[in-house]
Order: structure tokens, then C-alpha cells, then sequence
């Protein structure tokens, strides 16, 4: 390639200038502030770690972080299992079903969240459209998803299954048929092949799919705000709750680098494995 | 190639894992922008906060006086949603009055009358200008005087917590606080009210439980000490808190106003602390049966007058009372009736609408007071630590 020339690098620095002022401006300020709020003390603006002291002894607050992690690592877990099997179901199996699912798969991501969110309640609630149908058959059933973690992960895995299996099918269909072919004609098992093959050359994806999972679950406001319960809460609500129902600022602020710092682990694991060339991929 | 692909993937996880929890807590702040002036008139931007029925009603109400021929004054709404950011407008106003700034365009603020005591907390005791009431030829009509700045307010419209049930299910309701007690615990899981941080029909029912055995004072009051004279309103939420709604075998206490309405619109409970004006428009909607019936605790649930008050920052209370002065005329009380089931404050016999019989129980002269500013935080957080924790 042709070494740059200094004009052409001064045209591409004038061409980045206006994105890189405004992320400076809206999203690395607004951070740097925040961190350092967060380690203010509300009364005189000293310096403090009593903001963290707070969020990782008090039993509440303890209570929703060790909540909303295991809110978390369940819907990640069940979404990315679902939507694998669901991915190898469109990927490998050509019928009319299949097809039809896989033009549908997609739908919950143009529905706007609380629009989901409500449609979800009006048939989970204990007087929604389960309750009804079952009391035309001479029951009262009660599913008992509102206002608990159940409720919050079910619609959880509304939302992530699309997405997830949307990148799970995208990895699959890199994988040429002939591959498969060649190594089922030479004797393989469907369960090695799938072991063998399929598994590690998705792997990469999986991850993709789980850290986006993971980060966009760990901060979410919505879902748990409208189905969740009073207590335990997830952090979304309890961010929101220290923000503008006690105007506790700095806890707020300490809270927001906590919620950071989480999806910071799940973007190190992504990146590590990314980053990680595998040995025969090094080939290519 | 791969290697730029993977460099540009992580750079977007990167950028998305910056904004996720961000967004959140570094959100909106709004500044009101200036429009086109209209024909030589004065612009009074009128600053409203409340769910989006406020913002509708005002907006009708702007409609109509802008339109009207005699008016002095070009209005312009700027309005701000409780809940995402309602708490930033008495922030945002202290915020340009403590930066010493004098010429802002808060030229008019409309407000629960309880609420103007954190505003002066923030802002200082003279942010409200005195009003010359000469000027104001209609507030002679006005029934209800306020309680708070009563020199530099002028009530509008009232609003109050009622108690609502269905009159099928619900044929005698119980009518005072031994009766509400003797109810709840005889009919388990038929009651919610919802958190107190989470709407005000949740606060009103915590504060009457709080407040309803201490000194008037107290009521009015944002001192410190009355904290710890709620002990026996505490001690008797608790009491009521096993024989609450429950799902999924857990006592819940649903979100926000709706939270607790849509449990009434499901049969799920028979009674109910809400918004007066909540109710009443879900019921003209046929959301809420016709059978649904409101009602006042004896003693009363927490009611408000909401006024217009001018911030000694704007562009001065001269411009403001030609449209202070339409507020309370009957045309535009009609509006605010009909649009959102307000309770008026003038002589009900002024008003020519078939929609008065709907709020005839409601005296605004009547309503009981609860206005505690910043304690409001101390007992929601009470509330979220002591009771929202209880098995």
C-alpha cells in the first residue's frame, strides 16, 4: 500500500474532528464527571470512597446487585441455548417451518420494548389472557410471573433469543455444506460433527452474542421497572431510585461505575477471546 | 482484512459498553427554545411538569387563549414529564436563579401548591413575586385561597387522593381509618396501594398514615423532627402489609399510579388509594367500569391546589396575568373539568357542564394538605428499606 501523505492525513483528522468532539462531549465527559462525583462526598465535594462503601455493605443494596447478576447470567444462559438450538434448527433442516420461523425470528426486534413489555403482562398477569382461558375450562390458573424475577427473565429472553439467534445463524452459515458433507461420508457422527465442527467454529459468535446480551440486560430500565417487584430491585431501577427518588447524586454516580465495571468483565472476555487467533486459523 | 474487522468489532462493544449504563444516569437536559413572537404580543413561557393529562390540558388551553382575540400575551408551553424529569424543573430553576441570572424565560410556573415548598428550598425564600391581585379581575371568583405563598400564588385547579373501588364487588366501602384497618385485614389480598416513591396516590396513602395522628403543624412542615414522630404510622403499614395484594405468592406493591389502577381494571383488588383525576378519566374512557366509585377516607387523603406562581427570574409578573386572569375564567375551568376532570376553584354554578356531578363530593375547600419537601426522601427511602423488604 502507498504511504499516506500528510494532506491525506490532515483531510482524514479533519474528517473524524466533528465525531470525536461531540463523543468527547456527550459520552467521555459526562464519564469523567461521573467518576468523579462518584467519589465526592455530598455534603462538601471532598474526596470519599464512602459512596462505594455504601453500595457494596448496605444489605439493599448488596441484595440487588447479587439480584440483577443472577437475573443476568440466567437470561444469557437460557437465550444463548435456545437460540442455538434454534439456529442449528434453521441453519440444517430445510422444511416449511423452518422457513417460516425464519422469516419471523426476527419480528421482536421492530417491536418497540414497552409495547412488548405491556402486550407480555396483559397475557402473564395473574388476570391476563392465561387466567381467562383457563377459567373457560372450569380453572384458576395463576402463573405468578408479575412483579419477580421470572416475569423479568421470560421477557428477557423475548428480547435477546432473536438477537442472538439472528448471530448464531449468521456463524452457522459460514460454514459451507460440503464441509459437513465430506466429514459425514467419511463416517463421522451427527453428535461428533456437530462437537468437532459446528461448536468451535461458532464459538466466537456465541461469545459476541452473549456479552451483548449481558451488557444490554445488566443496565436495563424498562422490563424490570414495569414487572419487576419492590425488592429486591434490578440496578436499572435502583440507579433511577437513588437518582431522583432520594437525590443521592454521588450514589447514583458510584452505582453507574459499578453497573461499568460489569459490563467492562463481559467486554474483557469478548475481547480476549476475539483477539485470540486460533492455531489453524493463523492458515488464512 | 480480519484483523481490521475484529479491530472494528471491538471498537464497537467498546463504544456500546460506554453508553449502556451512561445513558442512564447522565440523561436528558432540555433547554426551552425561543419561538416566533406573535404579532407584537409578549412571550410568557409557561413552565408545567406532570403526567402527560397535564401536558394535554395545557396545550388545549394555550390553543384557546392564544387564539382569543382580547389576549395580551403569546403563550408558550415548555413541559416537563413527572417521573423522568420533574425533579430537574425546581433543579433547573434553582440552578439559573443561584447563577445569579435574572432575565430567564421562566416566566410562569404551574405547580402542585405542596410542591412550591422544595422550590423554595433549592432556591431561596423570594423566588416567588408578590402578585397584584387588582389585576386579576377573576380571582375574586376564586373560592379557595392557597395555603402556601398565599400572596404569590393563584390556584388554578385541585386535585386529590381519593379511595376507589368498585361498587358491584364493593357495595359498603369503609369509610374511616379503624374501618379501612377492620377491612384490609378481613378481605386478604384485596387492597395495593402502590411504593410512595413511584406515584403520588402511594405517597398520599403512606403520608395520611404517617401524618394523620400528629399536630397540623407537622403537615406543613419540612423540619427533621416529625421523622421521628412517624413510628406509629409505620408500625401500622407494617401491620396491614400481610393482608395485601399478592401474586405469585409474594405481597406486591405495583408500580406508579397506573400500577395499582390496572389492578383495580383487572378485578384484581377491590379498593384503592388514586388520583381522583385518574380515575375519573379511565372511567369516561370505559377502561374502568361504570360501577368503579370514589370516595374520601374520613380523615381525608392528601389533595392539593395547583397554582400559577411567577419566579422572580422570568421577564416579570406584568405580562402573566392577562393569562393568569383567563385560568380561572369559567371557559377555561370548563376546560380543565372536561379535559382532565379537574376540581374547580371557582363556584361550581359558574361552570355550565354536565361533568361537574362527576367531582360534586370533591370541596377543594375541604382538602387536607401534606407538604413536606425533602422529607419526601427521607420516607420514601424508609419505605423501600423497612417495608418493601418485609416477607
Amino acid at each position: 500500500m502507498r504511504k499516506p501523505k500528510w494532506k491525506t492525513n490532515l483531510y482524514i483528522a479533519l474528517m473524524l474532528a466533528p465525531a470525536l468532539l461531540l463523543t468527547m462531549g456527550i459520552i467521555v465527559y459526562p464519564i469523567i464527571n461521573t467518576v468523579i462525583r462518584s467519589f465526592s462526598s455530598p455534603e462538601d465535594g471532598s474526596f470519599t470512597l464512602a459512596n462505594y462503601v455504601f453500595l457494596l455493605t448496605d444489605d439493599v443494596s448488596m441484595e440487588n446487585i447479587a439480584y440483577t447478576l443472577w437475573i443476568v447470567v440466567v437470561t444469557v444462559v437460557l437465550s444463548i441455548l435456545i437460540s442455538y438450538v434454534l439456529a442449528l434448527y434453521l441453519r440444517f433442516y430445510d422444511t416449511k417451518i423452518s422457513k417460516f420461523i425464519g422469516t419471523i425470528y426476527l419480528l421482536p426486534r421492530f417491536v418497540p420494548s414497552l409495547v412488548a413489555v405491556y402486550a407480555m403482562i396483559t397475557i402473564i398477569r395473574d388476570s391476563g389472557f392465561l387466567n381467562r382461558v383457563s377459567r373457560l375450562f372450569g380453572y384458576n390458573f395463576k402463573p405468578g410471573l408479575m412483579y419477580n424475577a421470572r416475569g423479568i427473565i421470560l421477557m428477557n429472553l423475548w428480547f435477546n433469543i432473536a438477537f442472538a439467534t439472528m448471530i448464531i445463524v449468521a456463524a452457522l452459515s459460514s460454514i459451507p455444506d460440503s464441509m459437513v458433507e465430506s466429514a459425514r461420508d467419511v463416517g463421522a457422527r451427527k453428535i461428533n460433527v456437530f462437537l468437532n465442527m459446528i461448536l468451535p467454529l461458532s464459538f466466537k459468535d456465541v461469545m459476541v452474542a452473549m456479552t451483548f446480551i449481558f451488557m444490554s440486560n445488566v443496565s436495563s430500565f424498562t422490563t424490570p421497572f414495569v414487572m419487576g417487584g419492590n425488592n429486591p430491585i434490578m440496578l436499572g431501577v435502583y440507579l433511577r431510585k437513588q437518582f431522583s427518588e432520594y437525590s443521592n447524586y454521588e450514589i447514583a454516580a458510584a452505582l453507574s461505575v459499578i453497573m461499568f465495571l460489569f459490563s467492562s468483565v463481559s467486554a474483557i472476555i469478548y475481547i480476549y477471546t476475539n483477539l485470540k487467533e486460533k492455531e489453524w486459523e493463523k492458515a488464512n | 482484512m480480519k484483523r481490521k474487522m475484529k479491530k472494528l468489532c471491538v471498537c464497537a462493544v467498546l463504544c456500546f459498553l460506554m453508553l449502556s449504563p451512561f445513558t442512564l444516569f447522565a440523561g436528558g437536559q432540555r433547554e426551552g427554545s425561543a419561538a416566533g413572537n406573535g404579532g407584537g404580543k409578549p412571550k410568557v413561557t409557561l413552565w408545567a411538569t406532570g403526567s402527560d393529562n397535564v401536558r394535554m390540558l395545557f396545550e388545549k388551553l394555550i390553543d384557546e387563549y392564544n387564539a382569543k382575540p382580547g389576549s395580551t400575551s403569546v403563550v408558550e408551553l415548555q413541559f416537563v414529564m413527572s417521573g423522568s424529569g420533574g425533579q430537574t424543573l425546581s433543579d433547573r430553576i434553582a440552578a439559573a436563579k443561584l447563577a445569579g441570572k435574572t432575565d430567564t424565560d421562566f416566566d410562569l410556573l404551574a405547580e402542585n401548591g405542596s410542591a412550591l415548598a422544595s422550590y423554595v428550598d433549592k432556591a431561596g425564600g423570594d423566588l416567588f413575586v408578590p402578585l397584584d391581585f387588582s389585576k386579576i379581575p377573576n380571582y375574586a371568583n376564586v373560592k379557595m385561597k392557597s395555603g402556601f405563598f398565599t400572596d404569590c400564588v393563584v390556584p388554578y385547579r385541585g386535585t386529590t387522593v381519593v379511595m376507589a373501588y368498585d361498587s358491584v364487588r364493593l357495595p359498603n366501602p369503609p369509610k374511616t381509618w379503624a374501618e379501612l384497618d377492620a377491612w384490609i385485614t378481613s378481605h386478604p389480598g384485596r387492597f395495593a396501594y402502590n411504593p410512595p416513591g413511584s406515584g403520588g396516590s402511594g405517597a398520599g396513602f403512606v403520608n395520611l398514615a404517617l401524618y394523620k395522628d400528629l399536630p397540623p403543624e407537622a403537615k406543613v412542615s419540612t423540619d427533621e423532627k416529625w421523622v421521628e414522630q412517624w413510628g406509629p404510622g409505620w408500625d401500622w403499614l407494617k401491620s396491614i402489609h400481610p393482608y395485601l395484594y399478592t401474586s405469585g405468592g409474594k405481597v406486591v406493591y405495583p408500580n406508579k399510579n397506573q400500577g395499582t389502577l390496572d389492578l383495580l381494571i383487572n378485578k384484581e383488588v377491590d379498593l384503592i388509594p388514586a388520583w381522583a383525576d385518574q380515575v375519573l378519566t379511565n372511567i369516561s374512557r370505559g377502561i374502568l367500569p361504570e360501577s368503579t366509585k370514589i370516595y374520601q377516607l374520613t380523615p381525608a387523603l392528601n389533595g392539593t391546589d395547583v397554582v400559577l406562581a411567577v419566579p422572580n427570574i422570568g421577564g416579570g409578573a406584568e405580562k402573566t396575568y392577562d393569562f393568569i386572569n383567563f385560568m380561572i375564567s369559567p371557559a377555561a375551568q370548563k376546560i380543565c373539568l372536561e379535559t382532565i376532570f379537574a376540581v374547580p376553584v371557582i363556584d361550581a354554578s359558574l361552570i355550565d357542564s354536565t361533568y361537574k356531578t362527576m367531582v360534586k363530593d370533591l370541596d377543594i375547600s375541604g382538602f387536607s394538605v401534606i407538604s413536606n419537601g425533602k422529607l419526601g426522601d427521607v420516607r420514601n427511602q424508609y419505605w423501600d428499606k423497612n417495608i418493601a423488604r418485609l416477607p
